[in-house]
């Protein structure tokens, strides 16, 4: 078996190699080298070592705020859509008629592409609530604008997470503590918590994720007011494209960025793993 | 009588709820119907006249080339890369997995000048370059994927038909593949949404030239903004995909719990 499969394992393989090789490999090896030096073109760089990290990292920089308002809109919107998927989640679990209607409907949001979320927010925001509040003043809630996006885009998603582990509970269980002469508050402390926990840190880390990788939106909200906060993944591409001789700066920022939503992903993955894959 | 009631209620509440979670999708339809009000002069049937030049149709064609044949060359080779990768037990191999594993936590974010460079250098900032582009970095996720299925088939099972006289292809296509399906649907899903709501990647590979449905919507809305306009191409860029969605309902659910980083 190993000698026929290793005579064809070039045939198998080679295609998908070579694209690997050209969309990942060599840019994800340039990004790294590229954040260690000064960039000026392709024959015009030179190592600093460091320098750019320190750089970025600098007091009040773009990139440090644009951190900050990263943090604070993914914890926002880690808090505000786990709550309310929560609470829906538990109610819909109830196993009444239309409940897999609802949860299918709420799902919606969560195929669409962040170019048209921007785009719908925009819409509703100039048509609807400009004509009630003064646009200036909306501006300087920017931050819950996109908040309130990502509830719109993730809270059907979340749901489905949690109904699914609502289900891991068996009755069988529940049925001996109580024959055991556990109480309603044990029961919830002992059994369901831990049951639901790798469900609530499912859902918490890929709000976090999302949050953290939100971009179009983000583009298409600053449009229209000039001092919209910039997340972390604008303030990447703004570095990238509009500003000149700032490569290696916004390649050190790239390579953060990676850091943080690699660990994120890992931990999604990791909890993903030891509950098993859900079921509808 | 109460259960009844309770039912009932249920039901009310969330029709309710649904309606205004759903409200804004009714919103932007609405306003990509109703006459507008600002510009009497000019009739509905010139707005969609101004549409239709905006080669927006064009978008839409080539927004499903490169989604259809994307999907199709991931799966397809991916699930072969897949199968060599997991059945072949050497040092180089494993490290191979590794690698691909890995590629699936990085964002296109994270290489969103050095990838458009890259593809600049060898030629592939076209359409078809982009698909080649898109089955190396889908790959990652979706060889990941696959793998957990592949290591689920007894190896006995391909090696009885090896010595049964089937070539490896064969044995492929004939043993691996069918047993594969559950995985190669969740695989397809998962990259072909990814592939159809993709701003960034085709727009500063491509850039000018060829342009996707996300770019069109986000040129029109830059360019010049007109709310009527921007709806109508945001209500055609969604109905495919919904529709898609409620035929395959329940596999796009589960397929998104299982493809969480992308």
């Amino acid at each position: 078996m190993q000698r026929f499969l290793k005579r064809y394992y070039l045939l198998f393989t080679v295609f998908v190699f070579a694209a690997f090789l050209v969309s990942f490999i060599i840019p994800f090896c340039m990004s790294i080298y590229l954040s260690f030096v000064h960039f000026n073109s392709f024959v015009d760089f030179n190592w600093v070592g460091a320098d750019n990290f320190i750089k970025i990292f600098a007091f009040n920089s773009p990139f440090m705020l644009s951190l900050i308002s990263t943090a604070e809109f993914a914890i926002l919107c880690a808090v505000s859509v786990n709550i309310i998927s929560f609470i829906l989640a538990f109610v819909l679990n109830c196993g009444l008629e239309g409940s897999k209607f609802f949860k299918s409907a709420f799902f919606v949001p969560s195929i669409f592409s962040g170019v048209v979320f921007g785009y719908i927010w925009q819409i509703i925001f100039s048509d609807i609530v400009f004509g009630f509040i003064n646009p200036v003043d909306i501006s300087k809630y920017g931050l819950w604008q996109l908040v309130f996006m990502m509830n719109w885009q993730l809270i059907g998603y979340m749901t489905i997470i949690y109904i699914a582990s609502f289900k891991t509970v068996s009755e069988e269980v529940l049925e001996a503590a109580r024959t055991d002469g556990a109480s309603p508050f044990r029961i919830l402390i002992s059994i369901k918590i831990p049951s639901f926990m790798p469900a609530i840190i499912i859902c918490v880390f890929l709000t976090l994720l999302n949050a953290f990788k939100v971009f179009e939106q983000n583009l298409i909200l600053s449009q229209s007011s000039q001092d919209f906060p910039q997340m972390i993944v604008l303030n990447i591409f703004n570095t990238f494209y509009l500003k000149q001789g700032l490569v290696g700066q916004a390649s050190a920022q790239s390579v953060i960025f990676f850091i943080a939503a690699a660990l994120l992903s890992f931990i999604i993955i990791k909890a993903v793993h030891k509950r098993g894959i859900p079921d509808e | 009588m109460n259960k009844l009631f309770k039912h009932f209620f249920f039901i009310v509440s969330f029709v309710f709820i649904i309606t205004i979670f759903l409200s804004p999708i009714v919103i932007v339809l609405w306003s990509s119907l109703r006459a507008p009000s600002d510009i009497p002069a000019l009739q509905m049937a010139d707005y969609y006249a101004a549409f239709l030049d905006s080669g927006f149709f064009k978008a839409c064609i080539y927004s499903v080339f490169i989604t259809i044949f994307s999907t199709g060359f991931i799966v397809f080779f991916s699930s072969m890369a897949a199968w060599m990768i997991i059945r072949v037990k050497n040092r180089i191999n494993r490290f191979f997995y590794y690698c691909f594993v890995f590629s699936a936590f990085v964002p296109f974010a994270a290489l969103m000048w050095t990838m458009p460079k890259t593809a600049e250098l060898v030629h592939l900032n076209n359409p078809l370059g982009l698909i080649f582009l898109y089955l190396g970095f889908g790959a990652g996720l979706s060889i990941f994927i696959f793998s957990f299925s592949i290591k689920k088939i007894p190896v006995e099972i391909e090696e009885a038909a090896l010595l049964d006289g089937c070539s490896l292809i064969q044995v492929f296509s004939n043993v691996v593949l069918p047993m594969l399906r559950p995985a190669t649907i969740v695989v397809a899903l998962i990259n072909a949404i990814w592939i159809w709501n993709d701003y960034l990647m085709p727009s500063l590979i491509i850039g000018e030239g060829y342009e996707t449905i996300t770019m069109s919507i986000m040129k029109s809305g830059l360019t010049a903004y007109n709310a009527q306009l921007l709806s109508i191409s945001i209500i055609l860029s969604i109905i495919p995909i919904l529709v898609f969605y409620v035929i395959n309902r329940r596999q796009i659910i589960k397929s998104f719990a299982i493809g969480a980083p992308k």
